[in-house]
C-alpha cells in the first residue's frame, strides 16, 4: 500500500513537470536579421507593412542599435557574441594582416595542416590531425549559458567557424568556407569564347560541345594526401538533346536531367583522395542555356552537412540531425551567391531564385527548433537581407551609377518585399514562442548606397605616405606587389583598415612608435577627413577612428592604427582591400554590388526590437550579451564592455 | 520464391523495414548455422580449433623463446588453412540460399517508392542498331505523374531519358511507346516496403534469376531495357546509416555468432 502511494506521488510529480512546461524558467528568442536597416524599417512600419515589428515595438522597444567599428559583419556579430569591442575579441575586418610579411589572412579562422606526414611514394599520409581554429577571442554568451546548464541553440551566427561551445546545438554561419577553403567559388562551364577578365568569385571553364556532348571536370579541393597537392577532380559529362532545351548531366554513377533555366536539387560529390579516403561536398547546378551557347552554372561546393569534412556544428552530429530533419542545406557562411551576380554569371531573377533557397532552409531550421523550444535560448540568423541589399540597392538609388530605370521598375521594391517576409518570419516565431518569452530582433548594421570607390592605398601613394619600387608604373599589384617598404609610412589593407609601417612591429617598419607615430596619425586623420570628391563636392570620409580611442581589451595590439569611416555613398575599394595601388583615386562603382555598410558607424546603425522596454536609449551591439545573460540571472563577465539593457528588480549574481 | 518472401515479410511491409531486416537476418543466421552443421565435419573442426588454442597457449608459455613462438605461429597459420579447407564444402552449399535471399532483399530494400514532389529519371535503351532519332519513342504519364522534362535523346549511347515527378500517391503506370507497340512501366509511389522493380529487360535466364517477378519487355520491342531511378533506401540504426547489404551481412553474422552457442556449432 505504501509503495503504491510513493508510486502515485512520483507519477503525479512527473505529470505536473511534463505538463507544466518550463514553469518560471526563462525563454529567450533572438532573431538576427543581417543588415536590416532602421530607415527602411521605419518607412515600412509607417505604411503598416511590418505589423509584427510594430507589435514587438509596441510591446517593448524599437531603437537604432549602435554598430561596431568598423561596421563589417564579422566584427559586428563578434561584438554581439562576446559583449566586447574588437579590442577584446580581435576581429577588426574580414581580413587581417601579418606584420612580418604584410600578407593578408582571413581574420576569423586559421587552418593548420597536419604537423607530421608519412611519405609513401606519391602519397603523404598525415600522422596528426589538421586543425581549424576560430580566431575570435573571448567567451561567447552561449558558452556562459552552457556553464549554467541552460539549453541553447545557435543557428548560423557569423564569426563562429568552427563553432565554439560543446553542449549548445549550433551550426556555424558566416566564415564557414566552401570545400575549396574559400568564402565561395562558383564554377561556370560555357562554350562561349569569353574573354576572361577579372574573375574574383568563380572559375570559368571553356568547354567544347562535340556532337551534343560536353566532357569536362569538376575541380575540387587540393588533395593534400598527394605530393604537390594537385586539385581533386571528378569527371562530368553533359548530354544535350539535339532539339529540345534540356540536358542530362552525368557525374560518376549519378545522372540528373535539367531543363534550360532550371536549378537542380542537391547533388553529392565524392572526391577521392587516396584509397578509402574521400571528401564529400554538395552542389546545385543551374542550366542557364543550351543553345546557341551552352552555359552551366555550378554553385560553390558546400561542405556536406551529412558528412562534414570540417567541423560545422556542435555537437558534431547536429548538422546531420538538421539535414535529416529538413533536407540537405547550404553550409557555406555566405550562402547567397553574390559574386555570380556581380560577375554576370547569374542574372537578377536567377539570383533571387538562389537566395530563396537559402531563405527557405533557414525558415525550416528555425521551425525545427521552435518545435522543441521549451526554455533557454534560441538564436537564429537570417542572412538574406544583407546580400540582397548589397546587390539590389542600385534599383532604389537613382543617383547610383548602375541605376537603370527599367530594371528599377522591376526590382526597385524587392528589398522592401523581403523586409515584409522577415516580418512574417517574426510574426510566426512570436506566435510559436508565446507571450511569456523574451523576443529580441537585431541587425548588425544598416545599409546605404555605395556609389563611389575610394582607393586608399592610391591616396597614400599620391600623398607621399606609400612608395613604389617602380615609380614608372604608378600602380602596384595585389598584396603590395610593387610597394617599396623602405619608403612607406602607412598602408591600407581590408575595407576600412589603415596601418602605420611601424618599427619593431612591421618587418620593414620605418616609423618610430611614440611621438612620431602619433604625429603621423593626427596628420593622416586630418588630411583624410578633408578629402572632397571633385565630382560630387562631398566629403569622402565622415570619421577616422584612432585605435586607442575606441578599442579596449587583450587584442588591442593587433588593431589597425586607424579605421576609416566612409561617408554615405563611398567605400574603400575592392583593390584597397587587397593592398593594391591603382592609377585613379576615386572611381564610380560599376558593379552590381551597389549597397554597403562599411562606412562610418554613425551612418549605418542597425536595429533593435525587444519585447520588453529597454533602459538605455542608445543601445549598442555589445550590450546584447550582458542583456541575454541578465535574462537568465547570470552576471556579465568582467571583460564585457556592454551593459544590461533591461531593468532588473534583482541584480544578477 | 518472390511470393514466398512477400508472404513472410508481409507483417513488416508497413513502416517496419528495420524489424523485417532483423527478422530475415535472424532466420538467415539460424538457417545458415543449421546448414553449416549439417554439411561440415564438426568433429574435425573441433579438433582443429583445439589445436589452434593449444598453439596460442604454447606462444604464451614460451614467449621468451623466439624459435618456439615462430614455430607456433607457423602451426597456427597452417591449422587455420586446414580449418578453411573444411569450411569450403559448407560455404559452397550455403552460397545458393544466401544469394537467393539477397536477391529478394535487394528487390525490397535497395530502393524506396517515390514521395509526392520527388523526381525520378526514366531511362530507356534501344536495341543495338536502332537509331533513336528515326523512331518516335515517347512517354505518356498517367494522372498523378507529370513529365518534368522533354526527352533527352543521346544517339551515341542509344539512350533516351525523361524526368518525371510524382504529384499523387498511389499505383501508376507509365506508357512508353517505341513507335509500334506500347509498354507499361509500373511506378511505385508508396511508403510500403514491397518489391520495387527498377529495371525491365527482355526475357533471359539472368533476368529470371536476378530480377525475379519483374515484368518483361516484349521480345520484338525496339527497346532493350527501361530503368527508373528510385531513391536509394538506407537503414538508419541510430548511430550509423547503412545500406541493406551491410545491414544484412552484419546482423545475420551477429545472430550467427550468438546462435552458434545455442546450436553448438563449431
Amino acid at each position: 500500500m505504501r509503495k503504491a502511494w510513493v508510486f502515485a506521488a512520483i507519477l503525479l510529480i512527473s505529470i505536473s513537470v511534463s505538463l507544466g512546461g518550463n514553469g518560471n524558467r526563462p525563454k529567450v528568442l533572438i532573431l538576427g536579421f543581417d543588415g536590416f536597416d532602421p530607415k527602411i524599417a521605419r518607412s515600412l512600419m509607417a505604411e503598416g507593412r511590418l505589423p509584427n515589428f510594430q507589435r514587438l515595438a509596441e510591446m517593448g522597444s524599437f531603437s537604432e542599435l549602435e554598430t561596431s567599428i568598423p561596421p563589417q559583419s564579422p566584427v559586428a556579430w563578434s561584438n554581439f557574441i562576446t559583449g566586447m569591442n574588437p579590442g577584446g575579441h580581435g576581429i577588426y575586418d574580414f581580413i587581417a594582416r601579418d606584420p612580418k610579411t604584410y600578407m593578408p589572412y582571413l581574420s576569423t579562422t586559421v587552418t593548420e595542416d597536419a604537423k607530421r606526414k608519412l611519405k609513401l611514394g606519391k602519397w603523404l599520409i598525415p600522422l596528426s590531425r589538421a586543425q581549424v581554429k576560430l580566431l575570435r577571442h573571448g567567451k561567447a554568451f552561449w558558452e556562459i549559458l552552457e556553464d549554467y546548464g541552460i539549453p541553447t541553440v545557435v543557428l548560423r551566427v557569423p564569426s563562429n567557424f568552427p563553432p565554439s561551445g560543446t553542449k549548445t546545438r549550433s551550426l556555424s554561419g558566416m566564415g564557414t568556407p566552401d570545400i575549396l577553403g574559400t568564402y565561395g567559388t562558383f564554377s561556370f562551364y560555357t562554350t562561349k569564347p569569353y574573354v576572361i577578365t577579372e574573375e574574383t568569385g568563380g572559375r570559368i571553364y571553356i568547354v567544347d560541345n562535340f556532337d551534343d556532348k560536353v566532357e569536362t571536370e569538376i575541380v575540387g579541393p587540393p588533395n593534400t594526401f598527394v605530393e604537390g597537392s594537385p586539385d581533386a577532380r571528378i569527371p562530368m559529362t553533359i548530354y544535350l538533346d539535339p532539339d529540345y532545351p534540356v540536358a542530362k548531366i552525368v557525374i560518376e554513377d549519378t545522372g540528373l536531367i535539367l531543363n534550360e533555366k532550371e536549378w537542380s536539387d542537391w547533388v553529392t560529390l565524392r572526391f577521392k583522395m587516396i584509397p578509402f579516403v574521400t571528401v564529400q561536398g554538395i552542389v546545385r547546378f543551374y542550366l542557364k542555356s543550351v543553345r546557341p551557347d551552352f552555359e552551366l552554372y555550378m554553385s560553390p561546393i558546400q561542405i556536406d552537412p551529412r558528412a562534414p569534412a570540417l567541423p560545422i556544428s556542435t555537437p558534431p552530429d547536429y548538422s546531420k540531425e538538421l539535414a535529416k530533419a529538413i533536407g540537405t542545406f547550404y553550409t557555406q557562411g555566405i550562402a547567397e551567391e553574390t559574386w555570380a551576380l556581380n560577375e554576370g554569371r547569374l542574372n537578377e531573377d536567377e539570383f533571387l531564385q538562389q537566395i530563396e533557397f537559402v531563405f527557405d532552409q533557414t525558415k525550416k531550421m528555425l521551425d525545427y527548433e521552435l518545435d522543441r523550444f521549451k526554455w533557454g535560448l534560441l538564436y537564429c540568423y537570417f542572412s538574406t537581407s544583407d546580400p540582397l541589399q548589397h546587390m539590389f540597392w542600385r534599383f532604389r538609388d537613382p543617383m547610383h551609377p548602375m541605376y537603370d530605370p527599367e530594371l528599377a521598375k522591376r526590382y526597385g521594391k524587392t528589398i522592401e518585399f523581403y523586409y515584409t517576409r522577415l516580418d512574417s518570419v517574426l510574426g510566426h516565431a512570436m506566435d510559436r514562442v508565446g507571450p511569456d518569452a523574451t523576443v529580441i530582433v537585431l541587425s548588425d548594421h544598416g545599409f546605404t548606397s555605395y556609389r563611389r570607390n575610394f582607393h586608399l592605398d592610391t591616396w597614400l601613394y599620391k600623398n607621399g605616405y606609400l612608395a613604389l619600387k617602380d615609380e614608372f608604373r604608378q600602380e602596384s599589384g595585389e598584396f603590395f606587389e610593387n610597394v617599396d617598404w623602405s619608403g612607406t609610412k602607412a598602408y591600407a589593407l581590408g575595407i576600412n583598415c589603415l596601418y602605420i609601417n611601424q618599427i619593431g612591429r612591421e618587418t620593414e617598419g620605418i616609423v618610430s612608435p611614440g611621438p612620431e607615430k602619433e604625429h603621423l596619425l593626427d596628420e593622416l586623420r586630418n588630411k583624410l577627413l578633408a578629402i572632397v570628391d571633385p565630382e560630387t563636392g562631398e566629403h569622402v570620409i565622415a570619421q577616422v577612428y584612432k585605435a586607442e580611442d575606441c578599442f579596449t581589451g587583450e587584442c588591442v595590439d593587433e588593431a589597425p592604427d586607424l579605421v576609416i569611416g566612409y561617408n554615405s555613398g563611398y567605400r574603400g575599394s575592392w583593390e584597397t582591400a587587397l593592398g593594391k595601388v591603382t592609377r585613379t583615386l576615386i572611381t564610380d562603382n560599376m558593379k552590381a554590388w551597389s549597397g554597403d555598410h562599411c562606412m562610418a558607424k554613425e551612418v549605418i546603425p542597425g536595429v533593435l526590437f525587444t519585447s520588453k522596454p529597454i533602459t538605455n536609449p542608445r543601445p549598442a551591439l555589445y550590450d546584447l550579451a550582458p542583456t541575454i545573460l541578465g535574462e537568465f540571472e547570470i552576471p556579465p563577465l568582467p571583460e564585457m564592455v556592454g551593459s544590461d539593457l533591461f531593468p532588473r528588480a534583482i541584480e544578477p549574481s | 520464391m518472390t511470393a514466398f518472401f512477400s508472404l513472410i515479410l508481409k507483417p513488416f511491409e508497413n513502416g517496419h523495414a528495420h524489424a523485417g531486416m532483423l527478422f530475415i537476418s535472424l532466420v538467415t543466421g539460424a538457417v545458415m548455422l543449421f546448414l553449416f552443421k549439417l554439411t561440415s565435419n564438426q568433429q574435425a573442426m573441433k579438433e582443429i580449433k583445439n589445436k589452434i588454442s593449444a598453439y596460442f597457449l604454447e606462444m604464451r608459455l614460451y614467449k621468451d623463446d623466439i624459435s618456439t613462438v615462430m614455430a607456433s605461429q607457423r602451426r597456427i597459420l597452417s591449422t587455420n588453412l586446414q580449418y578453411m579447407k573444411l569450411a569450403i564444402v559448407p560455404a559452397v552449399v550455403m552460397i545458393v540460399p544466401v544469394v537467393l535471399i539477397m536477391i529478394q532483399l535487394n528487390l525490397r530494400y535497395s530502393h524506396r517508392g517515390l514521395d509526392i514532389g520527388e523526381v525520378a529519371i526514366v531511362k530507356a535503351h534501344v536495341a543495338q542498331g536502332v537509331d533513336i532519332l528515326q523512331h518516335r519513342i515517347s512517354l505518356t504519364t498517367p494522372e498523378g505523374i507529370v513529365k518534368a522534362s522533354p526527352a533527352v535523346r543521346i544517339p551515341s549511347l542509344g539512350e533516351i531519358d525523361w524526368k518525371i515527378k510524382l504529384v499523387k500517391q498511389g499505383n501508376h503506370d507509365l506508357i512508353i511507346s517505341d513507335g509500334t507497340r506500347q509498354i507499361t512501366v509500373p511506378i511505385y509511389a508508396t511508403s510500403r516496403t514491397i518489391p520495387i522493380y527498377a529495371k525491365f529487360s527482355k526475357p533471359s535466364l539472368a533476368e529470371t534469376i536476378f530480377n525475379p517477378g519483374s515484368p518483361r519487355l516484349p521480345c520484338e520491342s525496339l527497346l532493350a531495357s527501361i530503368e527508373v531511378s528510385y531513391p536509394e533506401m538506407k537503414f538508419d540504426w541510430g548511430f550509423i546509416s547503412l545500406s541493406w547489404l551491410w545491414s544484412f551481412l552484419i546482423i545475420s553474422m551477429a545472430f550467427g555468432v550468438v546462435l552458434k552457442f545455442l546450436f553448438k556449432v563449431e
